[in-house]
Parts: structure tokens; C-alpha cells; sequence
């Protein structure tokens, strides 16, 4: 059977499935006597320490390999776990007789229901951190395993509904081959840990799942995202090699993730990460990004009722430049059109969104929603070395517009005497006409950054989602090549540097050809880097 | 030192307590006994009221 989910960290793997016990531990006992109360609670002390003394040790561990995000949720856990209103909860239960074992439980799930009926999404999630320490301690006390991960006697496939954090971080070194879970996406927690342990995961592949659970074998691709169970032979084969290629490869591109990236003739080109929200910094940063040359914000603005506010806004933004400090950012502003819905923003049903309103032609008619976007991102730029980049920009009006409503909101933002950071302007080249206009649009911008992905498809006519049109799906065509060169002759008469932001940026066979056609810059995502680098190093 | 929002008063020592009353935009009263209560008061109230966290 295959399983179809989401690649959420590279890489292949074969081995046995190991599926983790579901559900919290079942207490043993539910009652004690009267004079086994002192030693109880002493025995809840103990268990509440040493529940402690494992998480800490994760969470230095996390820190240590720098994955301050995962650390921060395990100092959460830790604090849960020393609770003295959770322990005084505890005490009285134990007090009336309840074991304490129980009480834990009983206790953890009184809090645990708070929270889940919490209206704030991020709250109520917190729920599960709560059933995930209490667990812990009423396992501890029990003298067994949490989650089942402790049995686990040989290398594995891990197949779960979802994994916790501390379900993954309960994993002995090297005993996890790879995750596939039901549930996630990849910012998940299992995503993020999956990556920094190095192992491929997919995630997201739904109800099949249930019945993948009796698999006795399984081999996972994380580059594609796909899961087979019980392989045949010739399967298992294939897997293995495919494996060896892909652990050779990793390691001979390690040594490049650090090295600045310039050609033999000592041309620097600055290899960036395309980010799809504020969570993936990190993980950019590990793989070697100089920069963000594509920070999408679109992440904030989908799945919810209700539109973000100018702070929250300001903290996705500043989390991104204070995590890359003096190393470049491109925030784009809102790209959306009528494929997406917007909470309170009237849009008409379109029959090719791609050609309506959608990037700067929206914002710019929507000032309720322009304007917030562009005060928080210069609010936020004094945390680090932001820029703004407009998308779909057909004309230099356009551009002329933006950047007086960005005027408008810094104007606004000092005169409320609100601390503002400089952010240089730039404009995305996605539509032909900006790479036709490019010389006028390059007199008005500090950098141009080709979106190819768009541009081929508007160059091209060619629908990027459309399957039968692969051969029109490429940036290496004369007529796109064309456009590209025009605008890196028209950025490098007005000085400004030229960057690539689309698949093609991080394709082996494409980076040269950019950067003879005078690109200076490649964003692509984070897991590409070390790869383009060496391309580049060896050019 | 206690949390007030309303009628409910916590622990904030709990940061199971503390939790169940984040929300933005709420009025929250703090108060503190002690030698250093004033200080504590007033650097809590400042973090809390920050939107740098």
C-alpha cells in the first residue's frame, strides 16, 4: 500500500515499522490507604524531580544543536511539571486517598480542559502540552514508559497519528530510521524535529494511516513525501541504495552549508532561503542561508475568520530579523488573489486569478490591509536588516503608489512617535511587462528580485499547475531567459543588485545560466543551499 | 505574588494559572508583599505590557 503525504524532511529509509502506544498510561491503582499517604507524596515528589531532570537534559540538548524554538517548549514542560498549584492539586487528592498516580492524571486533565476551551488557538493547543507532562510524571511513578518509545529494540519506521514533542525527543539516538504521521504540515513539531535529527518524515497523509499500522515493513521517501508498506524485495532494494546515494550526497554537501558562496573567479553570490512563515528561520539558518530572499506572508493571513493585527504582524516579521540579524530579509507584501479567500475583504469570484486582482493591485485599492502590513514591517526592521518587496507589479505607477503608502505609514508611525527601521524597496520581476519595463522600474527600486515560477508561466502562457504542460513549466527558455537578461542589464546600469527567487534558483543546471545572465543572488529553499553552494563555488 | 483578573486571583508562581489568563488586550492587576514588592511590580507590569516577548 502507499501512503501520500507531505515531505517534510528529506531523505529515504527502510526498516521496520514501530507504532507507539496510543493514549495516555492507565493509572494501576486508583486508591490508597490512609497510612501510605506520607510515602505517596514523597513518591510524587521524586517523580515530579526526575520527570524534571529528563526534560532539562532535552532541552540543552535542543539548545545545544540550536534549535532554540523546540528548547523553549521543553522549558514550558518543565515548568508544567514543578507546578505548585499542580502539585497542591495532587497533594489534596492524595490526601483523600486518591494514589498518585491518578491524581496526576486527574488533575493534569482539570487544567488540560481549561485550555482546550480557551477561544485562542494557540491556547487551547497548549492542552495536549499539559496530558503530555502529566502523563509523564503518572508513568514515572508507575515505573514505565510514557509513550511505548522506550521499548523500541532495533531501528525503526515510526508510524503515529501525531507525535508530541516529547514523543520525539523520548527516542534514543539513531533508533528512529523516520516519522510518518497522519496529522502536520511542515512547521509541525515533528517536521522541525525530523529535520534537525536528520531523518526523512511525511506527514499529513491522513486516514490511511490506520491501516498502514499493521505494516510489518516500510520504506519512506521524505523528498517526495510518499510511504510504502510491506515493499517487496526489488522495493526494498531500491530504497537502500537510493539511501546510500542520498546520506554520500548529504555529507559531501555538509562541509558547504558555512562557506560564503563566490565563483572560482571570485564573483560573491549570496545563496538565501525562501521562507513560507516565521518558524522555518531557524532551520534556514542551519542549512546555511545568507539571507531571506523570499519571506512569504501569506501564512498569516490563511486559515483564520479574522484578518492579523499590525502587532502580530510585527511579531512574525521580527522574529525573522532578529533571527538573521545583519544578514538580509525580503519581506514580500500580501500576495493573494481571488484562489484565496480574504476575511472582510470583498473579493468577486474570478475566472483567472492569476491574471486579476491579486499582490500590489489588491493591496494598493485595500489601504485597511496595505497599510497595517507595511507599519508592521517598519516597526520591525529596527530588530534586524529587513527590506520590502512588492509582487505583481505591471507598471512603475504601481511601484510609485506603494512606496508613497509606504511614505504615508512611516510618516504616520513617527508621528505617533513609534521607533521605525530603514527598509530599502524593491520589486518582485514575476509579470513580463516588469522585465520589459525593467530599466524605468529600476530607477525607482533598490533591488529586483525575478519570481521565475511566475514568470515563466505569464511569459510562457503556460498554467503552472497544469500537468500536460511540463514541457512549458521551465525558466530555461529563450523567451524567459530573454526577459531575465533584460532585467539584469537594466539592474546593473542603475546599480542595484538582481536576485532569483524561484525553483529555479536552486536548480544544479539553471545556476549557471543565472548567473552568466548577471544574477547576483539565489533564494531557494533552505534545504537546496548547501547544493546551489557548491554549484556556485565550483563555477 | 498574585495575578487579579476580575474576580479570579492566582498564583504567579503557576504557570498553569498564568496561562489559563493570557490574553491580549485584557486588564490584569498584579500584587506583590514583600521588601522588593514595589520593583517586582513595576518590572512585571513593563514585561507584561511590552510587546517584545
Amino acid at each position: 500500500m502507499k501512503l501520500i503525504g507531505i515531505g517534510a524532511s528529506e531523505g529515504v529509509a527502510v526498516g521496520p515499522a514501530f507504532v507507539p502506544q496510543t493514549g495516555g498510561p492507565e493509572p494501576e491503582r486508583h486508591r490508597i490507604t490512609e497510612d501510605e499517604v506520607g510515602a505517596e507524596l514523597q513518591r510524587f515528589r521524586n517523580a515530579v524531580e526526575a520527570v524534571v531532570g529528563r526534560l532539562s537534559e532535552t532541552v540543552d540538548g535542543l539548545r545545544r544543536s540550536g534549535n532554540e524554538d523546540e528548547a523553549g517548549i521543553f522549558e514550558f514542560h518543565v515548568e508544567m511539571a514543578e507546578d505548585p498549584e499542580l502539585a497542591s492539586a495532587v497533594e489534596e487528592r492524595v490526601g483523600n486517598l486518591e494514589s498518585p498516580e491518578a491524581a496526576v492524571l486527574a488533575a493534569g486533565e482539570k487544567y488540560a480542559a481549561e485550555f482546550a476551551a480557551m477561544d485562542d488557538e494557540y491556547l487551547s493547543a497548549r492542552a495536549d502540552d499539559v496530558r503530555d507532562v502529566t502523563g509523564q510524571i503518572s508513568a514515572e511513578l508507575m515505573g514505565r514508559a510514557a509513550s511505548g518509545f522506550e521499548s523500541m529494540q532495533k531501528p525503526s519506521v515510526v508510524l503515529a497519528r501525531s507525535l508530541a514533542p516529547s514523543d520525539t525527543a523520548r527516542i534514543e539516538k539513531g533508533m528512529a530510521l523516520a516519522f510518518v504521521t497522519a496529522e502536520g504540515s511542515k512547521t509541525s513539531h515533528v517536521s522541525i524535529m525530523a529535520r534537525s535529527m536528520g531523518i526523512p518524515a511525511v506527514v499529513g497523509v491522513g486516514d490511511t494511516l490506520e491501516e498502514a499500522l499493521n505494516a510489518e515493513t516500510v520504506a519512506v521517501d521524505g523528498t517526495k513525501g510518499s510511504a510504502i508498506t510491506n515493499p517487496d524485495r526489488e522495493t526494498v532494494a531500491e530504497f537502500e541504495k537510493m539511501s546510500e546515494a542520498f546520506a554520500e550526497e548529504r555529507a559531501a554537501l555538509d562541509e558547504y552549508r558555512d562557506v560564503e558562496a563566490r565563483t572560482t573567479d571570485g564573483r560573491r553570490i549570496e545563496v538565501a532561503a525562501n521562507l513560507g512563515s516565521a518558524s522555518e528561520a531557524q532551520d534556514a539558518l542551519e542549512w546555511g542561508a545568507e539571507g531571506v530572499g523570499l519571506f512569504r506572508t501569506e501564512f498569516l493571513f490563511m486559515e483564520r475568520d479574522n484578518l492579523p493585527t499590525e502587532d502580530e504582524q510585527y511579531d512574525a516579521y521580527s522574529a525573522v530579523a532578529r533571527a538573521f540579524g545583519d544578514k538580509p530579509v525580503i519581506v514580500r507584501t500580501l500576495d493573494v488573489g481571488g484562489d484565496k479567500d480574504l476575511p472582510g475583504i470583498d473579493q468577486v469570484h474570478e475566472d483567472n486569478p492569476f491574471l486579476g486582482w491579486r499582490g500590489i493591485r489588491m493591496s494598493l485599492d485595500t489601504p485597511e490591509l496595505f497599510a497595517p502590513q507595511l507599519r508592521a514591517i517598519l516597526r520591525a526592521a529596527r530588530h534586524g536588516n529587513l527590506k520590502v518587496m512588492f509582487p505583481m507589479v505591471a507598471e512603475v505607477g504601481e511601484l510609485r503608489a506603494a512606496k508613497k503608502m509606504l511614505q504615508e505609514a512611516r510618516a504616520g508611525l513617527e508621528e505617533e512617535g513609534v521607533e521605525v527601521g530603514e527598509v530599502e524597496t524593491g520589486v518582485m520581476i514575476e509579470t513580463p511587462a516588469a522585465a520589459v519595463c525593467a530599466s524605468e522600474l529600476a530607477e525607482e527600486a533598490a533591488f529586483f528580485s525575478i519570481g521565475t515560477n511566475d514568470l515563466v508561466q505569464y511569459t510562457l502562457a503556460a498554467d503552472r499547475g497544469n500537468e500536460r504542460l511540463g514541457r512549458l513549466q521551465s525558466a530555461d527558455h529563450p523567451a524567459v531567459l530573454a526577459l531575465i537578461r533584460q532585467t539584469c542589464e537594466a539592474a546593473e546600469k542603475a546599480n542595484i543588485p538582481v536576485g532569483v527567487c524561484g525553483e529555479a534558483a536552486g536548480e544544479p543546471e539553471m545556476i549557471p545560466k543565472l548567473l552568466s545572465l548577471g544574477v547576483t543572488e539565489l533564494s531557494m529553499s533552505a534545504p537546496s543551499i548547501p547544493r546551489a553552494k557548491k554549484v556556485v563555488s565550483e563555477l | 505574588m498574585v495575578f487579579i483578573k476580575g474576580d479570579r486571583e492566582v498564583n504567579a508562581k503557576s504557570v498553569l494559572k498564568i496561562t489559563g489568563l493570557a490574553k491580549k488586550g485584557e486588564k490584569l492587576t498584579i500584587r506583590a508583599q514583600g521588601d522588593d514588592a514595589e520593583q517586582a511590580v513595576e518590572t512585571l507590569a513593563d514585561l507584561i505590557s511590552s510587546d517584545e516577548h
